[in-house]
């Protein structure tokens, strides 16, 4: 039971990354490219963002339930990215929504937008920190040497900034993928934003060679089981398969193909990812770790967990479906 | 170098998050219902002022929801990030009741979705059905939240041993004793906070701009809900005094200033306690109503304070000032209530006179203000525990030190949100007025 709860909490991280990665590389397009994007943005963000971060607090919950004590040891000792990943979320929210209905003068608009930028940056870059100093085994909870070594030093690295920066790239292709269909009909051809999204696609491979890089050198365990694991191998291998049908679609126009092989993409090396991982769930300093069967909550509370999951999704996957389906009839 | 204690700082923190997160949820609860009464008195009559209120208030829902979604995320780290201890042992026991609600706000997010987007888009029925979706799911929301805080309040489905909490029973934990009694009383406190908010603010705009029916037709459908729910508030609030009674005397005492034990036991109006008399100051006694009230026998015995060891006490006096200013503002509000039904039905035109539309006005933080005074007491008055008999909120708190630089940047970016809403609030409302046809 605690396996398929892995399996939903990953799934739910997934969709996370795949649908709030791409409301946070809207924004930093909207940096990157100006503000002509910003129709696009509205466009393309208003009608699902509000479900997007839901994935996210299911993921937490499913955590909290499913897996307390791992939920607690991120919490207290990354409780300082955390909170910037947090106060990022708090501003983007807030300045997206007003954005979008507060009928205010330009000078309180260019201020609404410039925090959404801002913000854009700072949450993905923040949350793959917190990644980053889940895997990477430096934290610990000897109090008495300090806070800066407990609440600091564990998520300042080079490894954590390499995996916050390839976050954000990701995101930005993400978005990019998906803003592309909204050149409108009939336009086709070459898709808007090729270029920032060839330049997103060469960061994030780049970067997440660079991560690897990086934690192999500071000998991270989780990069040696990494390269152990034929699955996660694997998964790595379809992922750069994938990058010549990615620049083929995006050369071509062809936005089906185009997301899927960048959802695909993504999906693989989250999986990836949580193959080399599992069964550690936290990593602390000396090797020590936290694994799914050591926090597992009582098989009673995961049964019901599971039971209360299975009813949820029968409402809310048709609802999606649904939601969608109303909204793309505009024609 | 610590400005103030960290236990101090991270019970202000939540607090404030807490706080700043009931309004929306409040409204999140309410307001729904409002949209599609008036959607559904558009399909009756035709009237497209009706579909114009609809869709105002429907961009009310978006954004309180949009702004509550965010504080809710913040919430469900928050309570990691400062209470560690807590969640640890809580998770598994109560992570039902918000597993649910996350069902529930997603339902709420397609649905608001379909209801904001679908318009014009969708036949008219599956439109009110998607409102009345919003509604349902709204409220769900609310009331199973409710849930994790009755446990809380009154702990059950589990055992307490030396390997921690065993026999975990996530059923019986949501079903706690609690549950019900506060469930109900939020209910009632949600809809007459809006209601009363939503009513006063289309009575103020009503004084300004006579001519607007929106505003009327909007103060009306809005003080109806406001006034049956504060009707039945009392009702509810005497439940809840029975239930705390009988399972949290010592916060009842709290609330009461009933500093000594002892039988047909009086109920303080106002009045400031005097903790080292152990007596209450300036308040008016009515004799035997606090038995009364409590267990329903004006010659009952009511434990006092002194019954309890004194580090076990929550803040005698902010519950006591908090109990106080909730009834109130709920006696204020049933008033206005009374005041309105008796106009409805001997005088109907005096209704939008501009002393009534004045009184209305005056009522709109009413109910707001009884909502977090009334989160104040349960919240204070469960002190020094954050498990009722079970675990001390100290003993929850993470070792993370400092915490008065979180506390102090969260207070800034509350204040600077709630400027900013209101803000917001007031150009939305001026939009809607310069687009209705008699704007003038």
């Amino acid at each position: 039971m605690a396996e398929t709860l892995i399996a939903v909490i990953g799934a739910s991280l997934l969709l996370y990354l795949l649908f709030g990665g791409a409301d946070f590389g809207a924004g930093i397009l909207e940096l990157v490219v100006g503000p002509r994007a910003q129709p696009y943005v509205d466009r393309a963000l208003s009608p699902v963002w509000e479900t997007n971060h839901v994935w996210l607090i299911l993921a937490v919950v499913l955590t909290f339930v499913g897996f307390p004590s791992a939920y607690v040891a991120v919490s207290t000792y990354l409780h300082v990215p955390l909170s910037l990943a947090l106060l990022g979320i708090v501003a983007r929210g807030v300045a997206f929504t007003f954005r979008h209905y507060d009928p205010a003068p330009p000078s309180t608009r260019r201020w609404y937008t410039w925090v959404f930028k801002a913000s854009s940056v700072l949450t993905p870059f923040f949350l793959g920190v917190v990644f980053a100093g889940i895997a990477e085994g430096q934290m610990h909870d000897r109090l008495e040497e300090g806070f800066f070594s407990v609440f600091v030093s564990p998520w300042v690295s080079p490894l954590a900034g390499a995996v916050g920066l390839f976050t954000c790239a990701l995101c930005v292709f993400l978005a990019a993928s998906l803003l592309a269909a909204e050149r409108g009909p009939g336009a086709g051809g070459q898709l808007p934003y090729l270029r920032v999204a060839r330049g997103a696609h060469l960061a994030a491979i780049s970067l997440g060679g660079l991560v690897f890089a990086v934690a192999w050198q500071s000998h991270v365990a989780f990069a040696h089981r990494f390269v152990g694991s034929p699955v996660a191998l694997g998964c790595m291998g379809i992922a750069t398969a994938l990058i010549p049908v990615v620049a083929w679609s995006f050369g071509r126009g062809a936005v089906l193909w185009l997301r899927l092989a960048v959802a695909a993409q993504v999906a693989t090396i989250v999986a990836g990812f949580g193959v080399a991982q599992l069964p550690v769930l936290v990593a602390f300093q000396g090797g020590e770790s936290i694994t799914y069967v050591d926090a597992a909550a009582p098989a009673t509370t995961l049964r019901l967990l599971l039971m209360a999951l299975g009813g949820g999704a029968v409402l809310i996957g048709p609802g999606i479906v649904y939601l969608m389906r109303v909204y793309k009839s505009q024609g | 170098m610590n400005l103030v204690e960290d236990l101090f700082a991270a019970r202000t923190m939540m607090a404030s998050t807490l706080a700043f997160h009931i309004i929306f949820a409040c409204v999140g609860m309410s307001l729904p219902w409002f949209m599609v009464v008036a959607r559904w008195r558009e399909m009756v009559t035709g009237d497209p002022l009706y579909a114009r209120l609809s869709e105002a208030w429907s961009k009310g829902v978006a954004i309180f929801f949009a702004v509550g979604a965010v504080s809710g995320t913040v919430l469900s780290f928050q309570l990691g990030l400062l209470w560690p201890g807590f969640m640890l042992h809580a998770g598994p026991v109560i992570g039902m009741p918000f597993s649910f609600e996350g069902t529930a706000f997603f339902v709420e997010a397609i649905a608001l979705g379909l209801f904001l987007y679908g318009r014009e888009r969708l036949r008219p029925r599956v439109h009110l059905a998607c409102g009345v979706m919003v509604g349902v799911a709204g409220m769900a929301s609310g009331i199973l939240v409710i849930a994790a805080n009755g446990w809380m309040n009154s702990p059950s489905g589990f055992t307490v041993g030396p390997e921690g909490f065993t026999d975990i029973d996530p059923v019986a934990a949501m079903l706690n004793d609690a549950w019900g009694v506060e469930a109900l009383h939020m209910v009632l406190a949600a809809l007459a906070s809006t209601g009363f908010a939503a009513a006063g603010v289309h009575a103020m705009r009503l004084r300004r701009r006579p001519q607007l029916r929106l505003h009327a037709v909007g103060m009306r459908i809005a003080l109806m809900f406001g006034v049956v729910a504060a009707l039945l508030q009392p009702l509810s609030g005497d439940l809840s005094a029975k239930s705390v009674a009988e399972r949290q005397p010592l916060k009842l005492a709290a609330m009461e200033s009933h500093f000594v034990t002892e039988p047909g036991a009086g109920l303080w109006v106002g009045g400031i306690p005097d903790m080292k008399e152990r007596t209450v100051n300036y308040g008016v006694q009515i004799p035997y109503a606090l038995s009364f009230l409590a267990y329903a026998d004006p010659r009952a015995e009511v434990r006092g304070l002194e019954d309890f060891p004194e580090e076990d006490w929550p803040p005698v006096l902010v519950c006591h000032l908090a109990f106080q200013l909730m009834v109130m503002m709920g006696m204020g509000m049933a008033g206005v209530g009374v005041l309105f039904l008796g106009l409805r039905w001997k005088k109907p035109s005096w209704v939008e006179h501009p002393r009534f539309l004045a009184v209305v006005a005056a009522a709109t933080p009413m109910g707001f203000i009884a909502v977090e005074a009334g989160w104040v007491v349960t919240e204070v008055g469960r002190q020094p525990w954050i498990i009722y008999g079970v675990m001390r909120t100290e003993e929850a708190l993470t070792p993370m030190p400092g915490l008065w630089i979180p506390l102090a940047i969260s207070l800034a970016v509350y204040v600077t949100l709630s400027a900013l809403a209101l803000a917001v609030f007031r150009r939305q409302v001026r939009a809607v007025e310069e687009g209705e046809p008699d704007y003038g």
